[in-house]
């Protein structure tokens, strides 16, 4: 069996941004993704065989990967491994995961922001600060390829003085081309985003992990295995092997390495992880599941009904920051884009059209924990008692009122931005990671994605996700330099 | 030749025996897409001969769901309401095995999980049909034939 330097599981923001790193430094990588690449130009133009995306009549059978609910067998209902949403209900609070090579890059709203705490990265452990971070955040954009986001003045009028303005915001950018821009391609990315919301862009109009990182990354020698679901880390004498389902036909493959870098999203990374410690493939990991947090997502339907609302504008219109409350909050307010991609009447279509979408984020009490029992996810979140999620919710039922129109909000939590579990601090005792990613009593394995925040960052967190990882990456890199 | 009709009253070991002395088929032969009947439906594994026949041939006459099947190089959908791709759903690979058996694997990452258990094998059963053999848990359960439209 080949041993590779290193195994990353996941290609998401996390794995993606450390393959590109490690394999541009010269080691041996292999990428394991459980779902398929979709086939938007850029791969295809690789000559990469590729799934389609959920469009159109295939919406139907592509959209959802998997069910998970507790009423439900413990690996839950697969519906389609080649689909681009993962679900997982539970009793508390309910989780959408990304599915697929470039994991959360085709699926989220293009925005990228810094923690809503400007200090965030100065609290989180003592070999971590601001400073150290900074380089890293501005490298992604540029890698990346993402714009600063526009502000649209005529979204904002005079009763948003109790929020600050635009000016006093952090700048924030979003993953999207400029349009016409990269002329030198056979194909011509043309940013549509009533068509590129939630469920990819063909076209490469909304940048995706796999072209600007993967693909590169393969260039400089990286091995992608799609379509190969980790079941488990087994620690062997001088490094790992990480079991997979190769879900093309079944069977079970090992891939050897000296280290083991996790990025399967937050979720699914707890799941690998506690299923490896329980099979006694690795030490036990005491703190494994501690501090979740939500990141205080709630999706609120503003049914406003204005034929002048423009969804084709972009992802977002305004962002409501309030000046006076005890938790950083901030609600996003967008018309809702992707309509296109789902198939639906027209008469439907024209009234999701005309309704905004409200999305907040904040600073919850991060003191979640889950935990999967008969292999079955439990989340255990107290979200009576959240004051983020409390103050949440007047603020935007005080939107709402500022145009008597309706605010649906649904009652149960579902989160797009699960974090914790797994999360960085400088003790065994109260943490999972060190602040270099590496798992505290287990040297070689590193995390990389959202289950490694010990605090809601009350932004999108896929910007972070990308600067931790580098910063993970040129670490184990320097590491292979000294030895 | 067998008519539809003397397809629709045999019970499934008359047509697992009839399977059994099928040709084998060639391959390359097979290309496009090809218009589905079911037999031996479970329903009816247990009803009289000629209410059998009739339920089997009502069903096959309205047929409006299950159209067909597509084979195109290597690799098929079932066909839904049409009988093109359009709404092709349950996809599955093909290859001819050593007994002349045109194999249908349902083992496909787009598959629901409930359907990775289905097997299916064809044969020829005359110039213009096959006779086909749906496997679930290793046990036949259900047989249909495909035909050119």
């Amino acid at each position: 069996m080949k041993t590779y330097d290193v195994v990353i599981v996941g290609s998401g923001f996390g794995g993606a941004v450390a393959a590109y790193e490690l394999s541009r430094a010269g080691l041996d990588v292999c990428l394991l993704e459980r779902g398929p690449w979709f086939a938007s130009n850029p791969v295809v133009a690789a000559g990469i065989d590729a799934r389609p995306f959920p469009r159109g009549l295939g919406f139907f059978h592509r959209a959802v990967r998997s069910i998970t609910h507790p009423l439900f067998a413990a690996k839950g209902i697969c519906l389609n491994a080649c689909g681009m949403l993962e679900m997982f209900a539970s009793h508390s609070v309910s989780v959408v995961c990304a599915n697929g090579v470039g994991g959360g890059s085709h699926a989220y709203s293009g925005l990228h922001g810094r923690p809503l705490d400007s200090h965030y990265w100065d609290k989180v452990s003592a070999g971590l600060s601001e400073a150290d971070m900074a380089p890293h955040y501005q490298a992604v954009l540029q890698q990346f390829g993402s714009n600063p986001a526009p502000h649209y003045a005529q979204y904002r009028d005079e009763s948003d003085r109790d929020y600050i303005t635009d000016a006093e915001m952090p700048p924030s950018y979003w993953g999207y081309r400029a349009d016409g821009a990269d002329t030198q391609q056979p194909w011509h990315h043309q940013v549509n985003f009533l068509q590129e919301g939630m469920f990819g862009s063909p076209n490469g109009g909304k940048i995706s992990l796999a072209e600007s990182y993967i693909l590169p990354a393969i260039q400089s020698g990286l091995d992608v295995q799609a379509l190969q679901q980790a079941r488990e880390v087994k620690k062997t004498g001088d490094g790992f092997v990480v079991e997979t389902t190769n879900l093309e036909n079944g069977r079970t493959q090992t891939f050897a390495a000296r280290q083991v870098v996790m990025s399967a999203g937050c979720i699914n990374t707890l799941k690998i992880l506690q299923a490896s410690v329980e099979a006694g493939a690795m030490p036990a990991i005491p703190t494994l599941g501690q501090k979740f947090s939500t990141n205080a997502d709630v999706m609120a339907m503003w049914l406003v009904n204005d034929k002048r609302n423009n969804a084709a504008d972009g992802p977002y219109q305004k962002v409501y920051q309030p000046r006076n409350e005890k938790k950083l909050i901030q609600i996003l307010q967008a018309g809702i884009s992707g309509l296109a991609s789902i198939p639906m009447p027209a008469f439907l279509r024209v009234f999701f059209q005309r309704q905004l979408f409200l999305a907040a984020m904040g600073e919850d009490n991060s003191d979640g924990e889950v935990c999967f029992r008969s292999g079955k996810l439990h989340i255990d979140f107290d979200v009576e008692n959240d004051e983020a999620l409390k103050s949440i919710k007047e603020n935007l039922r005080s939107i709402a009122a500022r145009r008597k129109k309706a605010l649906f909000i649904p009652r149960k939590i579902t989160t797009v931005h699960p974090l914790g579990g797994a999360v960085i601090g400088d003790h065994a005792a109260t943490s999972v990671v060190n602040a270099a990613g590496e798992v505290h009593n287990i040297p070689g394995l590193y995390i990389t994605d959202a289950s490694v925040f010990p605090r809601a960052l009350a932004a999108p967190p896929s910007w972070s996700i990308a600067a931790w990882s580098r910063h993970v990456s040129l670490g184990i890199v320097a590491g292979h330099g000294n030895a | 030749m067998y008519s539809k009709n003397q397809l629709c009253a045999m019970n499934r070991a008359e047509l697992q025996q009839l399977f059994e002395q099928c040709q084998p088929v060639e391959a390359g032969e097979l290309h496009g897409c090809y218009q589905g009947n079911a037999y031996a439906l479970p329903p009816f594994e247990h009803v009289p001969r000629w209410l059998r026949k009739a339920l089997t041939g009502f069903i096959n006459f309205v047929n409006i769901f299950w159209r067909g099947k597509s084979l195109i190089d290597g690799r098929g959908h079932n066909l839904w309401l049409l009988l093109s791709e359009r709404f092709g759903f349950a996809q599955y690979a093909y290859h001819i095995d050593t007994e002349g058996c045109l194999c249908l694997n349902y083992q496909q990452p787009e598959n629901p999980d409930m359907l990775h258990g289905l097997h299916a094998r064809l044969r020829r059963l005359d110039a213009k049909t096959l006779l086909g053999q749906v496997e679930i848990s290793g046990k036949p359960r259900l047989f249909f034939t495909l035909s050119q439209p």
